[in-house]
């Protein structure tokens, strides 16, 4: 934790607003956004969306719970729950949405969450783009995180997209570091 | 930025002028204004349509657009009937009843305008965040209440 929160102090100690780029190893894939979420959470005390097309949101706040992270900053956009239907549901602070192909709801979903969420400071964190990437063609996502990097801008947030470190998700990760503002390595082989 | 007002004065004035050579052409009012709301209802259908092709399968976003473009088909049809039954005369020339395909046609719009309209509230309770956003507001303000009073115990 506390490595991982000096390494994005150093990163982004100067910017109030970025999006970054994180990219990890499957080993450390967890830890890392637990990590990420408890020093936003909790260091920097704002609260945030968190978009997951990995695990399912309760699995999610029950991790939250363990690593004693305050998961009603959090509002949820989950599309992993759901994946075999595409209907759009609603549980508590949680959008169940259909699947990670879907992703014109994905992106009304985040705009009003990031919208509805008063203050100056707040984050965005979607995991991951290696998942994006099993579902979507590597053109669709690379155009979809082109969209996605504009809009973070527009609605000035921490933006946080973490991906795994992958050789197949290699060329699209150094497509996507020119559109983003710090391209972050979280560890790995 | 030049080049891009310059095009929005000529298309401008290519609108008038179609406007114009329509209410030349056509001496009937009636006829001249459902021509012009044609030519818009096929705009308004093709500008959807390119909407409805980018958007995700399955996504509520675009059976909305779809629900709309149902709308937007059976409005230009009743525009198409009603404006053909006024320039070949059919009620006068065919039958009286050639009326009420028109009206079917209106009725199907606004029936499918109800069901989008539904469809849009139901999203807009899915889609609104903004209890959720006053809950949060309301914990971080309590948070940093809670930080004030440690600062200002430990000080004193």
């Amino acid at each position: 934790m506390a490595d991982l929160g000096k390494k994005f102090d150093e990163e982004l100690k100067d910017l109030k607003e970025y999006i970054a780029l994180a990219t990890v190893d499957a080993k450390n894939y967890q830890k890392t956004n637990l990590d990420i979420i408890k020093h936003l959470t909790q260091n920097e005390n704002i609260p945030g969306v968190y978009v997951t097309l990995n695990k399912p949101h309760a699995v999610l706040k029950k991790l939250f719970d363990k690593a004693n992270i305050d998961s009603r900053l959090i509002i949820f956009i989950d599309a992993v729950t759901q994946i075999d239907s595409s209907e759009v549901k609603r549980k508590d602070n949680c959008l169940l949405i259909g699947n990670p192909e879907n992703l014109s709801d994905i992106s009304i979903a985040m705009d009003q969450a990031v919208r509805a969420i008063k203050g100056k400071e707040k984050f965005l964190f979607f995991d991951s783009l290696s998942t994006l990437l099993v579902y979507n063609k590597a053109a669709t996502v690379a155009r979809f995180i082109h969209f996605l990097a504009t809009k973070m801008r527009s609605w000035q947030v921490k933006g946080i997209i973490i991906s795994l470190r992958k050789e197949s998700d290699k060329e699209l990760i150094n497509e996507l570091s020119q559109i983003v503002d710090v391209l972050i390595d979280l560890g790995g082989d | 930025m030049k080049y891009n007002k310059l095009g929005v004065l000529f298309a401008l004035v290519a609108v008038a002028s179609g406007l114009v050579a329509i209410f030349r052409i056509v001496l009937d009012t009636e006829v001249a204004v459902g021509f012009v709301t044609m030519s818009f209802g096929v705009l308004a259908i093709i500008w959807t349509y390119s909407a409805y092709k980018s958007l995700s399968a399955g996504s509520s976003l675009k059976i909305h657009t779809r629900n709309f473009l149902l709308c937007l088909v059976f409005i230009l049809l009743f525009t198409i009937w009603h404006t053909m039954s006024k320039l070949f005369r059919w009620r006068e020339t065919v039958n009286e009843y050639l009326l009420y395909p028109g009206y079917l046609f209106l009725i199907m719009a606004f029936l499918i305008f109800v069901l989008t309209s539904y469809q849009i509230l139901s999203m807009g309770k899915e889609f609104g965040f903004e209890s959720q956003a006053k809950e949060i507001e309301k914990i971080i303000s309590q948070k940093k209440n809670s930080v004030g009073v440690k600062k200002s115990k430990n000080a004193k």
